[in-house]
Parts: C-alpha cells; structure tokens; sequence
C-alpha cells in the first residue's frame, strides 16, 4: 500500500512540473503551422527579357528604364568597340511604370523608343508553397499585353485600320524556386499580329521560353534565358515584307539589388524590350563565335505608394 | 489509506487546474522593430506574438513569426525575409526568461522589472536582462519593454551597398496586453 502510494505522488507531483523548454514547446503546438508562400524566386519582375513571376504588391510602384545597345564590335575600325560606346549610338530604349493593384495583380504601362506603346497585366494565379498545409510546388502567373505601334502608315492612300497597329501577347510563366540558390521558369507564349505582310505570313507565332536565375550573394544574381518559336521560324517574308530572317533571342544578364533599386547588365541577342519585339521580331542571329551580342542594361526602383498605417505605440 | 489517496489525489488535480490558471497569452498589442539612419527609416510591427507568462514561476515565453512582421514597403519586408533573417530557414524569433525582482503578479500594481533570459532571432541565442514594466489591472497585464539588438550579434550581415540604409543596432519595442489563459 505503502509503496502505491509513493509511486501515485511521484506520478502526480510530476504532472504539476513544467520544465523550461516545454514552455516554448508548448506554444508551438498551439501556434497554427502555416504553409508559407515562397518569396523572392526572381529579383526582378523580369529574368532578363522574359517576365518572371514576380509581380509589385498592392500599392508598390516599379519604374523601370530598360536599354539595349547595337550589336558589340570589338574590331580594329570600330577602335574596338570605343567609336560607338559598345553599340550605345544604336540603343532602344524603354520606360515603363508597373503597379501593384493588389498583392497578386499588376498592370504596367510602357513606352519603346520606335513609337511602340504597351499596356500588360501580370497575374499571380498559383502561388509555389512550402511546408505546413496546402504546399504547392510552382508558382503560375498569367501574362498578357497589348503593343500600340503609333509610327505613320507606310501608305496612306489605302484604307488603314486602327486596329493594324495592335499586337498581343499570352504568356504563362510556371516557375520554381528550387532552394535559395537556383530557381527557374518555363513560359509558353502565344504572340499575335493583327497585321501581317501577307497569307504566307503566320497571325500567331507559338514560343517556349525558359529562364534560370543563380543566387551569388545577398544582392546579386546570374540570369539566363532562352526563347525558342515553334512556328513561322522559316517564313519566306518577315513581318513588314522585307527579306530578313527572323532568330530566337537569347540573353545572360546580372542583377545587382541595393535596398529600393535593381540594376540589370546584360547580353542578349534581341534587341526588342516587350515580348512581341524580342520573341518575334528579332534580326540578330546568335552567334557565339563572332560574338554578336547587344549590351544592355536595366534599372528600376520601387516606390511605395503605401500610406503609413502602421500602428504606433 | 484510501480516503488518504483519494483526497490527496483530488487535491493534487486541483492544484494543477490552478497552476494553469496562473498562465497569461496574449490578447492584442504589438511588438515591433526600428531602425534609424540619416537615409532612411525602417519600421516593423508584429501583433500576431505568441505569449505565455507564468505567474507562479514568473516565467515569460514570446515567440515570433518573422513572415508576421508588418511593414510599410512590402519590398523591405521582402529582403527583411529573404535576406536578413532569412525566415525560410528561421521562421521565428523567441524569447524565454525569468523575471528576477521578487513581485507577485497576483497583486494589482505597476511593477519595474529586469528578465533574464534566451533571445533567439536568425537561430543564434544570446541571453540578455531586459528591463520592462509590468502592469497588473482589472485582471489583465501589461508588459512593456524597449531593448536594443545588435545585427552582428545574430550573424545578421547588412551587404556593405546599404550599410548607410541599415542600422546595425535595432531598437525593439514590446507592448502586450495579456489576459488569463482558457
């Protein structure tokens, strides 16, 4: 009886101890395990060329100047590429404004030197999720744009349309961030002109793209990308009727984040900024050997259009 | 023998209920961080903190979602997880310690405190003694607490390209109302 005893008061005096770690222990069961979205697959909203699926949250403001140089000649008559700045006397040039109208929604507006126009919208539909429930294994976003060529008509004594000037773009960009090193994104593209040369010319040019960004430090990533058309890749007429040849584009870029600014350098060989330029229109073939790549450079910044409502104390 | 048990065992259980009812969580309030260079200023707030104080033990927990920091510039709460706590790999920042001042939490009143304890944050601990204030009123307690956290004490490093926007010392603020636990 004795000894029932002893062991039901060690029992009990056991239950009423709290050791020091089953205090913190104890909170954590109690603390809901949440399925944390993954953040910051790509720096940018941008690889290089190709949309990432980044997008601006609610109320944030990216204003962003993109530049693409002629093709880089490193020869004797151009003083090695010192008599026309590595190809700045060629540049194209765009400005763009990206807002943030909820935190998986962003419209943007641009404008390319060449009097091309555009207007997109970039959509979060899935989100890649870790850990806890509900994890889900890529991020999917949906692209889509609208360019506005307002250059004059080439014949004004035809009958022109408005709607010639139109082209549009459909993208789904499926990326994942494998770990905090490597992530990387596929994104089948559909571009389509409104206007082209003639029947023998495709309305719709069907594209793969992928990308691929390397975490190097804290602030700075390697990028790589490529984007092959599936058809229209042997058209006897380009676009507006001329003989040339149309290539895939090809870019290697570097981002170098400091606080509220990314700065962008890169290689490509397209020079065109906005999806139906670069995927569509490019006339620069790739080519390692002779190295005819185009310098460019990217920057943007963040601005918050956030009003403080953080509560104070 | 077994009257004996019976009621000590009653008593024992009882005992138990009471010491859980001597537990405080969390019921608003927030805990929050700032940081101030002449470029610019950045501020956090946290009012999703678990907490848990034991009257009896005097024993205080806090423990912190990073992700549950609230900025103004989602971009900075971006880089505050991406990569500065990196909170895919620490997702929380806690704190464990004793109040060392011989107070009793039951008595209504304003008390001046030191705790000593653990404060986790980037999975590096360091201990520190933390002065605060603990209000005891109408049955609920107040804890407030400012303290100063060094980056380099938790190998949180500032990239040298905003060193001028980053401080190296964080004030952190606590301010938590808490009510008995169910």
């Amino acid at each position: 009886m004795k000894k029932f005893t002893l062991i039901l008061f060690t029992i009990i005096i056991s239950l009423t101890a709290f050791a020091q770690d089953d205090m913190l222990s104890m909170m954590q069961k109690e603390m809901p395990s949440k399925a944390s979205p993954v953040f910051a697959t790509f720096k940018s909203t941008r690889i290089v060329n190709l949309q990432s699926n980044e997008t601006m949250k609610k109320k944030q403001l990216d204003f962003r100047i993109q530049h693409r140089f002629s093709p880089t000649n490193i020869n004797k008559d151009n003083v090695y590429g010192l008599y026309d700045m590595f190809g700045l006397d060629g540049a194209k040039m765009r400005l763009s404004l990206d807002y943030g109208i909820t935190d998986k929604i962003m419209v943007g507006a641009g404008r390319t030197n060449g009097g091309m126009y555009d207007l997109s919208v970039k959509a979060k539909l899935f989100e890649q999720k870790t850990k806890g429930k509900g994890t889900f294994p890529v991020s999917i976003d949906y692209f889509t744009n609208v360019g506005i060529n307002t250059t004059t008509w080439a014949d004004n004594s035809r009958q022109n349309f408005f709607t010639s000037r139109l082209t549009f773009v459909h993208q789904l960009i499926f990326a994942r961030k494998f770990n905090e090193w490597i992530s990387f994104a596929i994104t089948p593209t559909v571009v389509h002109h409104n206007l082209v040369y003639n029947s023998s010319v495709p309305n719709d040019i069907y594209a793969i793209g992928v990308g691929a960004s390397i975490k190097m430090t804290r602030s700075t990533r390697f990028n790589i990308e490529y984007i092959s058309r599936l058809n229209g890749r042997d058209q006897p007429v380009a676009l507006d009727g001329s003989g040339a040849t149309y290539f895939d584009s090809f870019a290697i870029g570097f981002d170098i984040e400091t606080g509220g600014h990314v700065f962008q350098l890169h290689f490509a060989n397209s020079q065109g900024l906005i999806e139906q330029q670069f995927i569509t229109e490019n006339t620069t073939k790739l080519d390692f050997k002779n190295f005819a790549f185009r310098l460019g450079f990217n920057i943007s910044r963040t601005f918050s259009m956030e009003k403080s409502t953080v509560p104070k104390n | 023998m077994k009257k004996f048990i019976v009621a000590f065992s009653i008593m024992a259980l009882t005992l138990t209920q009471s010491a859980k009812a001597q537990m405080y969580t969390y019921k608003d309030g927030s805990v929050s961080f700032f940081s101030k260079t002449a470029m610019e200023d950045i501020d956090a707030h946290n009012t999703k903190t678990n907490v848990l104080l034991q009257i009896a033990e005097k024993k205080i927990a806090f423990i912190a979602y990073n992700t549950d920091f609230k900025f103004v510039s989602k971009l900075m709460e971006e880089h505050y997880n991406e990569k500065y706590v990196e909170s895919e790999k620490f997702p929380m920042a806690t704190f464990l310690g004793k109040i060392n001042e011989d107070i009793d939490l039951t008595k209504e009143g304003v008390y001046n405190v030191t705790v000593t304890g653990n404060f986790t944050l980037h999975g590096v601990v360091k201990e520190r003694t933390i002065p605060g204030t603990i209000t005891v009123k109408s049955g609920e307690i107040n804890v407030k607490a400012v303290f100063p956290v060094t980056c380099g004490d938790h190998k949180i490093i500032i990239p040298t390209l905003v060193v001028a926007k980053v401080s190296e010392k964080v004030d952190v603020t606590v301010n938590v109302n808490l009510v008995p636990k169910k």
